[in-house]
């Protein structure tokens, strides 16, 4: 008896060009040139990392730039043991992590931690460590240009 | 003929006429639309209603599981919408639920359905890892995508921070998930069988804090709920039960953060307007079980304080909840189906709640359902 065809294989292979907008072109043009750029709500003065255009809380549009140091504190933390198809290659560490002075976390890597035992991980990271950019080499404008965080 | 009596507190009782499911399975060999035909022509025909009089169907199902960019075009006229009125959402089946309700409600059709379709279609072995790449395409693809975001991630980064802050131990998440799993196992809809909390606690490392058996029990199929006004409800054949309240509300993104705090927000805000339209005062009283989808043991305690049973003694997940099966957008009529089983054996009054899981507990739509029994 021959083996029944179940599915057929398809492949979708589509090139985005994503829109930045004004407030994350800027952004992302900062990252360039070692700058992390936030930017503050005129009502509720809450400062946003990544930036928005408006505040979805008081709904009216941000105004105020400022730059925030490349350090912060990490709020909450992971270590992705499986990956997934076409992302990063499993384990690999991730936080939420707050700026100094920013009222919204940024998602991002954390590097230069031992992930080869499980048991370990939490005595080498957890909320309240002190985090920093490391910045990669060549800078592009997104947001791989922070090449991941690491310990302080 | 059946004696259809809602309680007089509910704003716009919504019957239940019928009420079905394709086999639950880890994945179907079936094209998309023959699942949903499937669970729509036995939810019909358990509601003695044909195609013809259906005034509205709303489909459940998400584009880029089903491989198709307008995957409702070939589910359409399997949901009962051939020349006919239809929609389709994209998102879990709660909120099909909830517009077919509403339909009825604004007295804008007698009879609606609403079914919720779920087969990604990937083949094993690495199905999870096609899942989750689905999932990091749900996240901010400038920001979360790019450091590998994804559910599992989420519900990582979630766990995590409940065990930092001291919420619960990593050896009762394993307890929550063992128990859980225990308590829907060898039922029909059951996609795992009974295991400890010893199994929990050696099964796979998935993310952080979280293993394999403290994850949703992946399932795949079709789901399909027949409602209809209280008028036409008492020429129904076998009313199973009668919705009372619903309410939907979405949380908050990534940067945000509140998915860490108060990871349950969305579902206390979609209680509130489910509680209302119920006229339930006093919830933890009133309401006698509760299916929730409570996607890791962590959000467990969150959930269900959000919706008001923390006090009381209503049961919790009796199915096994999404810890026993978890059938992807189809999941929130599953919760409404297990919710209405059990108040076809025990009576009284249920709650359903659902969110998709795509980008775990981050920007979630909750939906709530109330429900009584007949
Ligand atoms: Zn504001």
């Amino acid at each position: 008896m021959s083996t029944p065809i179940t599915t057929q294989r398809v492949h979708w292979d589509l090139n985005y060009d994503v829109h930045l907008g004004a407030t994350w072109g800027r952004f992302m043009q900062g990252l360039t040139e070692q700058k992390i750029l936030a930017n503050k709500c005129p009502e509720c003065s809450r400062v946003f990392v990544p930036p928005q255009a408006y505040c979805e809380s008081c709904f009216v549009k941000t105004d105020e730039w400022l730059e925030l140091p490349p350090e912060g504190v990490v709020e909450a933390f992971t270590v992705a043991w499986l990956g997934f198809r076409g992302g990063p290659k499993p384990p690999y560490a991730i936080a939420g992590i707050r700026l100094d002075g920013a009222s919204t976390l940024l998602m991002h890597y954390v590097g230069g931690l031992d992930l080869g035992n499980p048991n370990t991980i939490r005595e080498q990271i957890g909320p309240g460590t002190r985090v920093r950019a490391v910045w990669a080499e060549e800078r592009t404008g997104q947001i791989l240009d922070i090449a991941h965080f690491e310990k302080i | 003929m059946s004696g259809l009596n809602p309680s007089a507190a509910a704003q716009d009782p919504i019957p239940v006429l019928g009420l079905a499911a394709t086999p639950l399975v880890p994945e179907s060999d079936a094209v998309l639309d023959e699942l949903v035909f499937d669970a729509v022509s036995r939810a019909l025909r358990e509601a003695g209603i044909r195609k013809q009089e259906i005034g509205l169907s709303v489909t459940a199902s998400l584009d880029i599981y089903d491989g198709r960019s307008i995957s409702s075009g070939l589910t359409n006229a399997a949901s009962g919408g051939y020349l006919a009125q239809s929609y389709r959402i994209e998102g879990d089946a709660g909120q099909a639920i909830v517009h077919a309700a509403q339909t009825i409600a604004a007295g804008d059709a007698d009879l609606t359905l609403a079914v919720g379709v779920y087969n990604p279609e990937v083949s094993a072995p690495d199905r999870r890892a096609f899942l989750q790449q689905i999932s990091n395409h749900g996240f901010e693809p400038h920001f979360d995508r790019p450091v590998g975001l994804s559910a599992e991630t989420a519900f990582g980064l979630h766990t995590g921070y409940a065990v930092d802050s001291g919420a619960l131990t990593e050896e009762q998440l394993a307890e929550l998930a063992a128990a859980e799993i225990s308590r829907g196992a060898g039922r029909p809809r059951a996609a795992r069988t009974a295991v400890t909390s010893a199994d929990v606690a050696a099964s796979a490392p998935v993310n952080g804090v979280l293993r394999e058996l403290m994850l949703p029990a992946e399932a795949t199929g079709a789901i399909a709920v027949v409602l209809g006004s209280l008028g036409r409800s008492r020429r129904a054949l076998h009313p199973r039960a009668v919705i009372t309240g619903w309410g939907q509300a979405t949380s908050d993104t990534t940067a945000g953060g509140q998915w860490l705090t108060d990871p349950a927000a969305a579902a206390r805000r979609a209680g509130q307007e489910a509680y209302r339209r119920a006229g339930l005062t006093e919830p933890g009283e009133q309401i006698d079980a509760a299916e929730l989808t409570t996607s890791t043991p962590a959000l467990l305690a969150p959930t269900v304080d959000a919706l008001g049973l923390a006090k009381g003694d209503t049961a919790i997940n009796p199915s096994g909840g999404v810890a026993s099966c978890f059938p992807g957008v189809a999941n929130g009529a599953l919760r409404l189906f297990e919710a209405v089983e059990w108040l076809e054996e025990n009576g009284g009054q249920a709650v359903s709640h659902s969110t998709d899981l795509l980008t775990g507990p981050v920007a979630e739509t909750a939906t709530v359902l109330v429900v009584e029994g007949v």
